[in-house]
């Protein structure tokens, strides 16, 4: 058999269909948003599409990351504990002033870690992966959702692995959970959400200047001290008053309350947050979608 | 012939190669969209803007294969990028009926750690195919690839012939689409690897609607039904593939050469076989060559070498022959000869460009590529594309 009858006869006979069972697409200047209801129909056509390549995309990087590295999966905790083991000795040696808080102050660190770890990585998280996975889907016809969901996957992962040491640190330092203690899941993934949304929704103008994730790196790392990571809501002044507006400390709050106390009182709130980055994290998934032409075309240059 | 899969309906884009400008415009494209309206004047070009297309209209169908001929920069991408629907058009329209395979970023996804059996699963799913999908082909898709033996290997241990081979692989293996794209893509691997491509690719045009970019002239006239010819955006010609590419060659002549040269230095004649280099200059295969050139130079001795290069006719350097170092004498005037007993350049139209460096090569005195141009021919019909052909001595036993 010569080397062309083989490659053909492995090739399927393709039958040809009626050209009216052929999907049909056109292009032209006109926005997207001109067929707001087929707009949404296609995003959420191509998120449901995109799912099996993003599940590859998560496995790939996860795989990748772990086997280029000896202590592998200690890298997942590594900052956080490295926030803790600074605090806890802070606060011992008396360099900063030891706060009263309700549970061991290790175990209050590490929880108000675990939570703002969820929300910064979650906004940093977008652009990141957008940026990584722009060289395919410049020349290729991918969702870029496929890529941040990809990103998403990874955080949740290392959140996992994060809340099975929250249980350790919880047994280490004699941490009685209350009945609602499961209810920090739904912090952690209330955090980041909040943080998906404000990361998604800063892409598109991300993606075009570098700035951008510069400013994001700067207050994320100022606006942990804005939030009861690692002491708690100051008692008065104009920074109790920022602590105050920042969503993130109701968050925070309501996960420790969950963690050792109960319901608590910040429920209302929490809803209020959930319902608002939601709605932030769709009307960011449709800008995205609106804008990836012009984004591609200027990222290619 | 079947139905029209492609059509573009004077298709404009433009484009902007300041940087700020351009990341200035995609914000305000960008808002634009939010407003539900198009550019306030589409047929407008904002300051540092040019048009990258523009009035383009073209049709494939079904079973044909357009090729798309042009030099660098001419709009080639650009067109292919809108018909992928990476980007949208400023002018007119595009319709795509079908599915829409491309072969543009073979490898897409590759991560260099993974081994080439994971980096399968991870490119095909770019490219839309489900992981049972994958299973179901990935023997086929190592067999083809030729890596049985490396497939089990982490990619950065390949070497780019064989990178490319596995990304060639997977796409060649999986698409079957209705509309194919291919960006320059089968000039990969050895001369065995390559006529496996174009076997199979061959075959997938059969039954799609091609659009197929190569700087291989030879190729796109074998395999292409029709080839548009684009250059600074526009569509000069559409039609027989032999025709186009004859017309599109040609154009190289026309270009203006290069002629630089340092104060005090000048070519002042260029001799091939003792005529002057042109259109009608003809040699012949494995026969002798001479080039003579004449040059000015300031009046002391200098230490010079000089190279002749050989480029071929969509201009690709292909052979050089550099002297030894060479003493000029205090004349203010040398010649240099550069003689071959045989040429060894395969038949077709060729370019020659010279050069004069000083003997340390750190900078130089005379660069010229004028488009001297000179055929070579031959009896025989059994060259194929190679550009260079060797007289060899052959035995059996």
């Amino acid at each position: 058999m010569s080397l062309t009858e083989n490659l053909e006869s492995r090739i399927p006979e393709k039958t040809e269909p009626s050209i009216a069972r052929l999907p049909v697409v056109e292009y032209s200047s006109a926005s997207a948003l001109r067929n707001p209801a087929g707009l949404l129909m296609e995003i959420g056509v191509e998120l449901w599409r995109c799912r099996g390549l993003a599940w590859v995309l998560f496995h790939r990087d996860l795989m990748a990351q772990y086997r280029q590295s000896y202590l592998g999966y200690l890298w997942i905790f590594a900052p956080v504990l490295t926030t803790v083991i600074t605090w806890t000795f802070l606060t011992s040696q008396n360099i900063v002033q030891s706060f009263d808080t309700d549970i061991p102050y290790p175990a209050y660190v590490f929880v108000g870690t675990v939570i703002w770890t969820a929300f910064s990585a979650a906004l940093t998280q977008p652009l990141a992966s957008f940026t990584a996975g722009s060289a395919v889907f410049m020349k290729l016809k991918v969702a870029p959702e496929a890529f941040i969901l990809a990103g998403f996957g990874k955080l949740a992962f290392d959140l996992a692995i994060r809340l099975l040491m929250l249980v350790a640190v919880c047994i280490v330092f004699k941490v009685a959970p209350a009945a609602t203690a499961p209810l920090v899941l739904v912090g952690i993934t209330l955090a980041m959400l909040l943080g998906g949304a404000i990361g998604v929704l800063l892409i598109p103008i991300g993606s075009l200047y570098g700035d951008v994730s510069r400013i994001v790196g700067m207050v994320v790392a100022f606006g942990m001290y804005l939030t009861p990571v690692v002491y708690p809501v100051p008692a008065a002044g104009w920074s109790r008053t920022l602590f105050e507006w920042n969503p993130m400390t109701t968050v925070v709050l309501a996960s420790r309350d969950w963690l050792s106390h109960g319901i608590g009182s910040h429920l209302p709130a929490t809803i209020v947050i959930a319902a608002a980055s939601a709605f932030l994290f769709l009307f960011g998934t449709v800008l995205l979608r609106v804008f990836l032409p012009h984004l591609v075309e200027r990222m290619g240059m | 012939m079947g139905e029209s899969l492609i059509i573009c309906d004077k298709v404009g884009k433009k484009f902007c190669r300041d940087l700020r400008n351009s990341l200035w415009y995609g914000l305000v494209d960008s808002l634009n969209e939010l407003r539900r309206r198009e550019v306030d004047e589409p047929d407008a070009l904002r300051p540092g803007e040019f048009w990258s297309n523009k009035g383009i209209s073209l049709e494939v169908k079904r079973g044909e294969c357009l090729g798309l001929v042009g030099r660098n920069g001419a709009g080639k991408t650009t067109l292919l990028k809108m018909i992928t629907g990476l980007i949208k058009p400023d002018q007119g329209r595009i319709r795509i009926t079908g599915t829409v395979g491309a072969m543009i970023a073979l490898g897409a996804g590759f991560n260099p750690v993974l081994t080439g059996r994971e980096n399968i699963y991870v490119n095909a799913s770019i490219l839309g195919l489900s992981t049972r999908q994958i299973e179901d082909r990935i023997d086929e898709i190592v067999e083809f690839g030729e890596l049985s033996d490396a497939i089990d290997a982490p990619v950065r241990t390949y070497s780019s012939g064989m990178n490319v081979r596995l990304g060639f692989a997977v796409a060649a293996v999986m698409v079957k689409p209705d509309v194919l794209i291919l960006d320059e893509v089968l000039a990969v691997g050895d001369l065995a690897f390559r006529n496996k491509c174009l076997t199979r690719m061959s075959v997938i045009m059969k039954t799609s609607a091609v659009i197929f970019v190569s700087h291989t002239s030879p190729i796109v006239n074998r395999y292409s039904s029709r080839v548009a010819w684009l250059d600074g955006g526009k569509l000069v010609k559409v039609g027989q593939p032999s025709e186009v590419i004859e017309e599109y060659s040609a154009s190289f002549d026309q270009q203006a050469g290069e002629m630089t040269s340092q104060p005090g230095w000048a070519l002042e004649s260029i001799l091939l076989n003792g005529q002057f280099p042109n259109e009608e200059s003809t040699i012949g295969w494995n026969e002798p060559l001479s080039i003579t050139a004449s040059v000015r130079l300031p009046a002391q001795n200098h230490r010079v070498r000089v190279k002749f290069q050989f480029s071929d006719s969509e201009q690709r350097p292909i052979a050089t022959a550099f002297s030894e170092t060479m003493e000029t004498g205090n004349a203010g005037n040398a010649q240099f000869e550069m003689k071959l007993d045989r040429s060894l350049l395969a038949p077709g139209k060729w370019f020659l460009s010279m050069a004069v460096f000083p003997e340390d090569l750190l900078s130089y005195h005379i660069l010229a590529n004028a488009g001297w141009t000179f055929q070579v021919s031959s009896g025989r019909q059994d060259f194929g594309t190679d550009r260079i052909h060797f007289q060899a001595q052959w035995k059996h036993q």
